[in-house]
């Protein structure tokens, strides 16, 4: 135990805290009930005894991954495992799935964000946006939510949050705004989190369930999405409900205060400690530069995997980072989450078991391509709330593959309609690590996330359906 | 052979000493418990109830006892004898053989350990001088310039004892210090080693924390059984002869201090002492019922203070004024539920369990308390100790969800 951890004792009766601490127990033992359930029902007609299997696996593994019974990534390696075991997949087939290129996109993507970070160019951009725009409380605001909304373009919103809520909570701390009282404190910590969330949709690089949508999407029909293509889908919405957003921000937690002097100062003395711009900064920000470019020109000719990695490999040639600046930054769990993901939603479907599960879920209750698209964005929406959202896709997408074939819908459109919404939790500090950052500031209540937030989710859904119904078209993505 | 009531007799033996007849003298094997430098004899009674008899002629006698017990020895065997019909068979115990010991540092064991009934008692960090410390006169410690002692030399201290059979639990006294932690993060690295290499309880005497997250941080480290002593309840009279501890610490802090360990320790394994002859019976009898209610174990010490008290605060108790004050310690004990199994055999004062002596019960345990006293009892009992611990212990790292992708 280390000197400074803090120590909590539980003073509950013991049989309670047995009860709370055995939580991991029962519900492994659930999720084992549900398998063999699942296993060992009469076969469903119409579903093959492999696709009664795989979605025996299935259910298993999302059962785990919604109550978090063990890490998600040691999930998806149980995944691996059952596949082969079960007959379900052979097992080169499966361990084949590990070198998916999604996998190495956002791994290359990781290293890249990583290095940007540990160089401290990302550190020097915020400060530096925030030190030229941030004159008034409004404008500071504003800059705040832009700020972190544009650098979850790039980055994943986990590391977006964790890099500016230092910088935000010591900006509310110079202003002495009042914990619990303070609605510009309130404004300022939710727009941290929902400009990442909203920001973090825009492109593949926001976080790891976009790739990963593609990555299943690409197993199963071979089909995929450009950077820019992607990128012209969600932008739109991005902006739309950014707007929304900082209304319905002002809305509920109009500005108290005149002057944000103190952090007028605080930002000037914090930007003059950055001193001028290092090589390793320069090197890294124009490989960065280089590979947006490379990922929108050549992304479709030589895979957007390859120009990551590229990248990675050009910045070590270059000698501006070493590997132990950024093996702690990268999240190395990812590759094991993408790969039993990525072979569960194989099996699935090459079983012919998301056209079955098709069958008895969304196909009972849609009647058309638009009702399709409605009933998997709002899940993908509440889902999302509650789970993790690579493991809300990894949920949905075989599923809503299947229900594009049973509807005769092209199934690229799948993608976009389960990753977007799957990006954007508003309401509870548990719906995605910006969320609980900000709610861990001790200034944010319960209630200030959930009314808000309940009003930009039905904003965001909204908005995403009419765009998905009157915009995508314009790019090729149709809903029949 | 006379029945005789073994609480009565610890309370006799404690206060006014033993004489150490000539046949004892004459017994080799004897000899080294009556070379104790403390003037003490340690003896084991009925119903093995452990004691430190002051010897008469030496300077350990607190009590002008007319008669005191004297020791003697016939047939292969030592007897208390009081009149000449009275013959109590009772065990010396001696001086343990590791105390003869040096550690892997050359240090002598005696140093470093002492036995007081089934506790060795360590006290690793620079000791105090004989002198008064900070808490007891208000003045600056004055501490010898010992360093304190390597952790393998306490943890070969332990262990050569435990391989003796002279003890069975751990007892940690920290240093007295000013310091917030109340001397505790320095004990934990001792703490951590003992507890990694035996399969032991661990108890800490020590002066209360200046708050209570480090009460928590004792409990986490892997301490079993915890105590903060009191020793005075009368506010007036604590003042007077504890300055230090009252403007340091304060008294009401020492309460505090307790009630909190008292709502995370297992029940009955913290305790605080009471001094008996410092204050009227009556306020130590309305101690006791503080310590109980806040589920503390409240022990009464016989053993005179060692500095700190004025002469006149400090008359030696009888036993008939001490009888009333056990019998009451017993009774608030058993009412207030708190379990009197846990701290027991303690040779310098009276635990409540030895104390139904005083209260006309059964000299008897119940079924539980002799199943933990068995070899299979304190194995269940550590163990369970163990899974208590693991379940109650958290750190605030715990709280967040680390594997969110």
């Amino acid at each position: 135990m280390a000197a400074d951890t803090e120590v909590v004792i539980d003073t509950r009766r013991l049989w309670v805290i047995l009860l709370s601490r055995g939580r991991k127990t029962y519900l492994l033992a659930a999720g084992a009930l549900l398998y063999w359930a699942l296993a060992a029902m009469p076969q469903p007609s119409g579903l093959s005894r492999e696709g009664q299997k795989a979605i025996a696996a299935f259910g298993l593994c999302v059962f785990y991954w919604i109550f978090n019974v063990l890490p998600l990534m040691i999930t998806s390696l149980l995944a691996i495992i059952l596949l082969p075991l079960t007959g379900v997949m052979r097992s080169g087939q499966a361990y084949a799935l590990f070198g998916n290129e999604a996998v190495f996109f956002i791994l290359g993507a990781f290293i890249l964000a990583a290095c940007f970070m540990k160089s401290g160019l990302s550190t020097r951009i915020a400060l530096t946006i925030l030190h030229r725009f941030g004159s008034t409380p409004r404008t500071l605001l504003l800059t705040v939510y832009l700020l972190n909304s544009i650098m979850a373009f790039f980055m994943s919103e986990h590391a977006v949050a964790a890099m500016n809520f230092p910088i935000v909570a010591e900006m509310v701390a110079v202003l002495g705004l009042q914990r619990l009282r303070s609605n510009y404190a309130r404004a300022l910590f939710l727009a941290m989190a929902w400009g990442t969330s909203i920001g973090g949709i825009a492109t593949l690089l926001g976080g790891a369930r976009a790739p990963l949508a593609l990555g299943i999407l690409r197993e199963a029909t071979g089909q995929s999405y450009g950077f820019l293509e992607w990128t012209l889908l969600a932008l739109p919405l991005v902006v739309v409900l950014m707007v929304a957003g900082y209304w319905i921000i002002l809305w509920f937690f109009p500005i108290e205060i005149d002057s944000i002097e103190g952090v007028e100062q605080l930002l000037n003395e914090r930007w003059l400690k950055l001193g001028r711009a290092t090589f390793e900064e320069r090197a890294i920000g124009t490989v960065m530069v280089l590979t947006l470019i490379g990922w929108v020109v050549g992304g479709e000719e030589f895979g957007l995997a390859n120009i990551a990695l590229a990248a990675v490999v050009s910045l070590f040639m270059l000698g501006v980072v070493t590997w132990r600046d950024i093996e702690h930054h990268v999240n190395w769990g990812v590759i094991l989450m993408y790969g039993g993901a990525i072979a569960l939603g194989a099996a699935i479907n090459s079983s012919g078991a998301a056209a079955w599960l098709s069958k008895v879920t969304i196909s009972h209750w849609a009647s058309s391509g638009v009702t399709v698209v409605l009933l998997l964005s709002l899940i993908s929406l509440l889902l999302t709330e509650a789970m993790s959202h690579s493991a809300v896709v990894a949920l949905l997408m075989p599923v809503s593959i299947g229900v594009a074939k049973e509807f005769g819908i092209d199934p690229r459109l799948m993608a976009p309609v389960v990753a977007l919404p799957a990006g954007l939790a508003f309401t509870l500090p548990i719906g995605t690590p910006a969320n609980a950052i900000a709610f861990s500031s001790g200034y944010l209540r319960m209630r200030d996330m959930l009314l808000p937030g309940a009003v930009l989710e039905l904003c965001a859904w909204v908005a995403f359906n009419l765009f998905a119904y009157w915009y995508w078209p314009l790019l090729g993505v149709h809903i029949p | 052979m006379t029945a005789v009531n073994p609480g009565h007799l610890k309370v006799e033996l404690a206060l006014g000493g033993v004489a150490v007849d000539a046949s004892v003298r004459t017994r080799p094997e004897l000899l080294p418990a009556l070379r104790d430098a403390r003037h003490v004899l340690e003896l084991l009674l009925p119903e093995d109830v452990v004691v430190d008899a002051p010897l008469a002629n030496g300077r350990g006698v607190v009590s002008d006892s007319p008669a005191p017990h004297r020791l003697a020895y016939e047939g292969e065997q030592v007897f208390l004898q009081r009149e000449p019909a009275t013959r109590i068979e009772v065990r010396i115990i001696p001086p343990p053989q590791f105390y003869r010991a040096n550690t892997p540092h050359g240090i002598p064991m005696r140093r470093i350990g002492s036995v007081f009934g089934s506790f060795i008692a360590l006290n690793p960090l620079a000791p105090a001088s004989d002198g008064p410390c900070t808490l007891c006169s208000g003045r600056p410690t004055e501490y010898d310039s010992a360093e304190p002692h390597p952790i393998v030399d306490v943890v070969d201290t332990v262990r050569t004892a435990f391989a003796e059979g002279a003890v069975e639990f751990v007892l940690f006294n920290a240093s007295v210090t000013e310091a917030e932690d109340g001397g505790i993060a320095a004990l934990e690295p001792y703490i951590r080693a003992v507890k990694r290499n035996f399969d032991t309880f661990v108890a800490v005497q020590m002066h209360p924390p200046r708050n209570n997250r480090w009460v928590d941080r004792t409990y986490a480290m892997g301490v079993d059984a915890l105590t903060y002593s009191v020793e005075v309840h009368d506010a007036d009279i604590l003042a007077r002869c504890y300055p230090g501890r009252v403007a340091i610490i304060g008294r009401e802090r020492y309460y505090e201090a307790l009630a909190h360990a008292a709502s995370i320790f297992p029940s009955g394994t913290v305790w605080s002492d009471l001094t008996v002859g410092i204050e009227p019976a009556e306020s130590t009898m309305r101690g006791i019922d503080a310590l109980v209610q806040a589920g503390v174990l409240p022990v009464v010490s016989l053993a005179p203070p060692r500095h700190g008290v004025a002469p006149a605060d400090a008359a030696a108790p009888r036993a008939e004024e001490v009888a009333p004050v056990l019998a009451h310690l017993f009774q608030a004990t058993r009412q207030s539920k708190v379990n009197m199994g846990w701290v027991r055999e303690l040779s310098f004062g009276i635990t409540p369990l030895e104390a139904r002596f005083f209260a006309g019960e059964e000299a008897r345990l119940s079924v539980a308390q002799q199943f933990y006293r068995s070899r299979l009892g304190g194995m269940a009992a550590r163990n369970l100790a163990r899974l208590r611990r693991r379940l109650r212990v958290r750190t605030v790292s715990d709280s967040f969800d680390s594997s969110r992708l």
